[in-house]
């Protein structure tokens, strides 16, 4: 039933995204060009360095680019509603209740003069309306709040309820965030740099959590990492960004095993491999190009390791089966 | 068990209780909170701690001195003036104009400031600039004649006071509410909030708010000071609280011409207005040192 559903209705699918935030010294095109889909109950890992657009791209889909930043051109859909150019009464209403975001870091990103409890109430009482209409909402919103607390394995939350954020560790502040990103059950949650800052065995916790909450709400996922080993094992499909393109989509499993672009495969092999000590890690030499007038070669000539001639041409994206797709001229032939 | 907690502060307490401990243990703005605790019960109540009737003239009185004094009487501790009326009785009536046009001036102009440098600050744009230069241009009269002219047009009178103190008073906490609010905006909670669907207003008066009070409280207190000493002057010059009724600033006017014979009658009201407003601004400046995180050690 949820897979015949799957490939004809994305509940997210955004089609040749621009957005561009003019600086002094010119025009920064921060997403250029995007274009991903996110199935019902799947989930997406969005891959990148600093500066590669992914966390712009998602707060593209949230509507929360900054002025004088804004987005030039393309179109978002969710749940089969262009989102982009919505009023702005009605994005809010969409955000929190169907589309939900959680911060980069969980520490700035919870109120420190408010208690986490409250925060998550209200969120509640902000977008459910009826809780306004009967006497004793707050109390049940109160319950509800504690519900979810519970259900992101607060222990005690009943008491930590009523604590401040500085009282949690990094990894119980990602929960609460988690929690009150959660707590409308939105469709989508997009949850940007969710294990930055968190040791190693909480990272595996934390993406656990959101795992099983994505299966027992039933809700489409998208993670935003720069970490490929944290996305490759908890999400079902993968999108590689460089310098504001995407450039490699696919299967995780698939892109894993036979990375297509040689970006990707760099990254792959700069995981440093327990099994193997004596091996020395390889970095990708070089930066990103500046953003301000990019190349209109491909994107990664510079650091690539095969370049060749048909390079120094616009690179556009080759599409094959099993729904993986590159940007590279030579289609994962020769790496 | 994965729970750790941070031992910067103890189990359940907020920054705020934090800071009120600090606060107490400040002992010379502690003291000095208290003296304006004393004087806000003076205040509150005048009739059952005031030994005479503030307003009851005896001319067989007139210019009573002290009791330490020659001629002086242990029922009227602190003597009588001009027409007769117990000096300490009027003082402690007294209390009760300089506190509650204290209060309702700072209760105003809070509020006001508040909403208008949340605006402001969060807002930016044309409201900032509205606003902001309002401020500007309140701020280019200097606060007593601006409150003087105030008076003239209006008239004298326990509410016009209020008034008059209150058309300037808001600026200074707008502008300390601006200034904060301009640093929370770009906080990332506040992008967070946005993310989860809250409103502009959601986020001024929940979000950002609860953040900026520590600063707001401590020039609230500052200006009360300040609105007390604005009062007694107006009242000193004739153009505030009306005779009979008993304020600070008329009793040291009504004195000036007797100081070389009868110095009490200025004398003790002038202390009464030095001792609150310097614990005020004593205690204020702890409440500061307490809760405004920068000037934590």
């Amino acid at each position: 039933m949820e897979k015949f559903q799957h490939n004809q209705n994305p509940i997210l699918s955004i089609k040749n995204l621009r957005t561009q935030f003019p600086t002094r010294q010119g025009l920064v095109c921060a997403v250029d060009g995007v274009n991903l889909e996110v199935n019902r109950g799947e989930s997406l890992g969005v891959v990148g360095e600093s500066g590669s657009g992914k966390s712009v791209t998602f707060l593209s889909v949230m509507g929360l680019i900054r002025q004088p930043g804004k987005i030039v051109s393309g179109s978002i859909i969710f749940d089969g509603q262009e989102i982009i150019g919505l009023p702005d009464a009605d994005y809010r209403q969409l955000r929190g209740k169907s589309i939900a975001m959680t911060m980069q870091d969980a520490l700035t990103a919870l109120n420190p003069a408010l208690t986490v409890g409250s925060q998550i109430v209200e969120t509640i009482l902000n977008h459910d309306k009826s809780f306004f209409q009967s006497p004793g909402s707050y109390r049940r919103a109160k319950e509800q709040a504690i519900e979810i607390m519970r259900l992101v394995s607060i222990p005690d939350a009943h008491i930590r309820f009523q604590e401040y954020p500085h009282q949690f560790s990094g990894g119980m502040r990602q929960r609460i965030m988690i929690a009150t990103a959660l707590a409308c059950r939105p469709k989508l949650l997009i949850a940007d740099e969710p294990t930055t800052a968190l040791d190693v065995t909480i990272q595996e916790q934390i993406l656990d959590l959101i795992d099983g909450m994505k299966k027992s709400l039933g809700m489409s996922v998208v993670i935003i990492s720069h970490d490929i080993g944290v996305v490759a094992q908890n999400c079902e499909k993968i999108a590689i960004m460089y310098a504001g393109q995407v450039i490699e989509i696919g299967p995780s499993k698939s892109v894993i095993h036979k990375p297509k672009h040689p970006y990707t495969s760099g990254l792959l092999r700069s995981i440093p491999n327990l099994s193997k000590l004596d091996q020395r890690i390889t970095p990708i030499k070089g930066n990103m190009p500046n953003p301000i007038n990019p190349p209109g070669h491909c994107r990664f000539l510079e650091r690539c390791s095969l370049p060749i001639e048909s390079c120094k041409s616009p690179i556009k994206m080759y599409h094959f089966g099993n729904s993986r797709s590159v940007r590279c001229v030579h289609n994962g032939i020769g790496l | 068990m994965l729970i750790t907690r941070s031992d910067v502060l103890d189990e359940g307490q907020s920054i705020f209780v934090k800071n009120l401990h600090d606060f107490v243990r400040d002992r010379l703005a502690f003291a000095s909170s208290l003296i304006v605790l004393f004087f806000f019960l003076l205040a509150l109540f005048a009739p059952l701690i005031a030994p005479h009737d503030p307003y009851d003239t005896d001319l067989m009185r007139r210019l009573q001195p002290p009791f330490w004094l020659d001629g002086g009487e242990i029922s009227y501790f602190l003597g009588c003036d001009a027409l007769g009326r117990d000096i300490l009785s009027r003082l402690i009536f007294g209390s009760r104009i300089s506190i509650s046009i204290g209060l309702a001036v700072v209760f105003i102009s809070v509020s006001i400031g508040t909403i208008a440098g949340l605006i402001a600050g969060y807002k930016k744009g044309v409201a900032d600039i509205l606003i902001s230069r309002l401020c500007d241009i309140l701020l280019g009269f200097p606060y007593l004649i601006f409150a003087i002219g105030l008076m003239a047009m209006m008239g004298a009178g326990f509410k016009n006071i209020i008034l008059a103190l209150a058309y300037k008073e808001w600026v200074e906490p707008c502008r300390v509410v601006r200034g904060e609010t301009l640093a929370a905006r770009e906080m990332e909670y506040v992008e967070a909030a946005k993310s989860l669907g809250a409103s502009s207003k959601w986020i001024m008066f929940k979000e950002i708010l609860p953040n900026i009070l520590s600063p707001l409280i401590v020039v609230s207190t500052f200006r009360m000071a300040y609105v007390i000493i604005t009062e007694a002057s107006l009242s000193f010059l004739g153009i505030g609280v009306q005779p009979p009724t008993a304020s600070w600033g008329a009793m040291v006017s009504d004195g000036r011409e007797f100081i070389y014979d009868a110095w009490w009658i200025s004398t003790f009201p002038g202390f009464a207005i030095l001792i609150l407003v310097l614990s005020i601004n004593v205690g204020s400046q702890g409440l500061r040192d307490a809760f405004d995180p920068r000037f934590h050690r």
